[in-house]
């Protein structure tokens, strides 16, 4: 889309608005491309039938919005959850026993509350207070309103589109057809609209064609896509997804989410000794998870920062283990709506004793050495083993925050120990308090490095290369293993076969907000589990 | 004779689909050409995703794709 600024063949730009939800700080990135796109002079028009208010704060720094008749407009703010699984638990007659660094680390409140304690509740509202005003602001800017007048649209709620057009939040009513008339009138009858602007020339496969195998197994048998170019660029990686240890199982019939610490390890290194790259950014959107394989990641970014600029572009969260591996580099990028921060450390496990008793199951322990049952779940942390976990997880806790002063010392504009404990800022909060160093997205991350790298022509490298279908067939068919690396690495250890993987997918229709947030708590303990600390974020749902 | 014949068949066929997919690229572009300027259409659908995934085939991936399949003024799976 951006594209379109500098071609001159383009006249106009037309959204069709489909139903969609990013997250809050793609939502600015996006309304923010709009801008930019009508203040090089090209008219932005969107055409939707119906709008959230998530696509309306997007969209509101279009030209024009239009809706067809009978359209509808949901803009009825911002409406958050946390989830709490502790009923579940007792239910079941699982107790959990968590211990966090940090007032503020409320992730393992998921398990142990009901309902959030106070501390968590006052980090909630100011989160929630900063989303809020990144999103009205946003629409105010955007529709040249004030943000009370948006705050008065928003308690409002409902809107047909005529009643929408009447109150200002869009333009007009009218058909897709008419607004293709209009455009044609503006522009010239003669102008094209091009429905596959920007994208590559990918060959499909088009099923209804009898040759549709033939072009299949052609598409197979080409091999790699691309050869690696010569030309001077900035290398783009990124860690999205719960931070997890080892490198994922890919497959052409689905790949495994997350962000796997050996690829990333070895991209970011690739890019430290490719001399054609000539600056990183890496782009950041995960809720954190794993203390190895952040401090993996974030010792590779040191790797590039001793050879080459590198910045960190933060997405819609880059909280806990996600601002763990950011904060090496020398700069942070991020969008007001980001959510960041989360220095804070938690583990704990499950006892399930009970559980077990209520069915007619009994164990029996056997235990050798004085703390050897202190990971299993028969019995909770002894007053012994949890002073011992506790000085564990407090020299985890001050690495974390170690790594934070070491490099942004003096950019804190408070101290360490009054902007971690778990604390969750948005980004503009985090601006204020000197976590991060600049308001923006990737682009503009890309472009500062660029600038910084004293590179004018280069071309954008995403590291690692995606796979094309031919290497993913082969490397399934060869039981996923690089047997050619020379370095060691963990395989990925996160069950890939679990029962709620399977269950939960058929209920994202239906609730799709609410399945990911357990899923995502459903990581967390995978995490906690294996390695018995972890860096997560707390699960919040803002929609 | 015949032996040779069938050796070449297939790969006679695979080059005639990618003459013809080239060639069907190439008069849109000169489609293009001809017109008096360009308005470039997105739809913005579905989830925002920004990196580049690893290559599936849309036919194995599961409802959301198919369902996109089928919305799809011309039916196709894709590759994304």
């Amino acid at each position: 889309m951006r594209k379109t600024i500098s071609d001159d063949d383009v006249k106009a730009v037309v959204i069709l608005a489909g139903n969609t939800a990013p997250g809050l700080a793609q939502a600015e990135e996006l309304h923010k491309l709009l801008v930019d796109i009508k203040k090089a002079g090209k008219p932005v028009y969107v055409h939707a039938d119906q709008l959230m208010t998530r696509q309306v704060m997007i969209f509101s720094g279009a030209s024009e919005i239009s809706m067809s008749p009978t359209g509808y407009i949901f803009l009825h703010g911002l409406y958050g959850e946390q989830v709490h699984l502790r009923g579940l638990l007792d239910r079941l007659r699982i107790k959990p026993d968590f211990i966090t660094m940090g007032a503020y680390k409320s992730a393992a409140e998921t398990f142990m509350l009901e309902t959030a304690s106070p501390a968590a509740a006052e980090m909630t509202k100011w989160l929630f207070d900063g989303m809020y005003d990144s999103t009205v602001n946003a629409l105010a800017s955007g529709r040249g309103v004030t943000s009370v007048k948006v705050k008065t649209w928003v308690d409002n709620g409902i809107y047909s589109a005529e009643e929408a057009a009447e109150a200002g939040i869009i333009d007009s009513v009218t058909y897709r057809q008419d607004l293709v008339a209009k455009i044609k009138e503006k522009h010239g009858k003669d102008v094209s609209f091009d429905k596959r602007y920007g994208k590559k020339s990918q060959q499909q496969i088009d099923f209804s064609n009898p040759f549709a195998a033939l072009q299949l197994w052609a598409q197979i048998l080409s091999g790699p896509a691309k050869k690696k170019s010569d030309k001077d660029s900035v290398a783009v990686i990124y860690v999205e997804g719960s931070i997890l240890p080892g490198t994922p199982a890919a497959s052409p019939f689905g790949s495994a989410g997350g962000a796997y610490s050996t690829p990333i390890r070895k991209a970011l290194d690739e890019a430290a000794e490719d001399d054609t790259i000539k600056a990183v950014v890496l782009r950041v959107d995960s809720p954190g998870g794993s203390v190895v394989a952040s401090e993996i990641i974030l010792d590779a970014t040191r790797r590039v920062k001793a050879k080459k600029p590198i910045v960190i572009s933060m997405g819609n969260t880059a909280a806990s283990g996600g601002y763990y591996v950011s904060c090496a580099a020398d700069t942070i990028f991020a969008e007001s709506g980001t959510v960041t921060g989360s220095i804070g450390v938690l583990s704990g496990k499950f006892v399930t004793t009970d559980m077990w008793k209520s069915v007619g199951i009994n164990f029996t322990p056997l235990a050798r050495g004085k703390k050897a049952g202190m990971l299993g779940s028969a019995t909770a942390f002894t007053e012994a083993e949890r002073a011992r976990m506790t000085a564990w997880m407090e020299k985890v806790y001050g690495q974390f925050k170690g790594h934070v002063t070491g490099i942004r010392g003096d950019r804190l504009k408070k101290p360490i120990d009054e902007l971690a404990a778990g604390r969750v800022w948005t980004g503009q909060q985090a601006l204020e308090h000197g976590l991060v160093d600049k308001i923006g997205g990737i682009h503009d991350a890309i472009t500062y490095i660029a600038e910084e790298a004293k590179v004018k022509d280069y071309e954008v490298r995403v590291l690692p290369r995606p796979k094309n279908f031919a290497e993913l067939l082969m490397g399934d068919l060869n039981g996923g293993s690089n047997k050619k690396s020379k370095t060691l690495s963990l395989e990925a250890s996160v069950s890939e076969d679990a029962l709620w993987k399977s269950v939960l997918p058929l209920m994202q229709g239906l609730d799709p907000s609410r399945v990911a947030a357990v899923q995502q708590a459903i990581q967390q303990l995978d995490i906690v589990s294996r390695e018995q600390i972890s860096l997560s974020t707390p699960i919040l749902i803002a929609e | 004779m015949r032996r040779l014949a069938l050796r070449w068949t297939t790969p006679a066929l695979i080059a005639a689909v990618l003459l013809s997919s080239l060639k069907s690229t190439v008069a849109a572009d000169d489609d293009a050409d001809k017109a008096d300027g360009t308005v470039a259409v997105f739809t913005i659908s579905g989830e925002v995703t920004e990196k580049p995934g690893d290559e599936e085939l849309a036919i194995f991936t599961g409802p959301q794709h198919l369902r996109k399949t089928l919305e799809c003024e011309r039916p196709s799976a894709t590759t994304t």
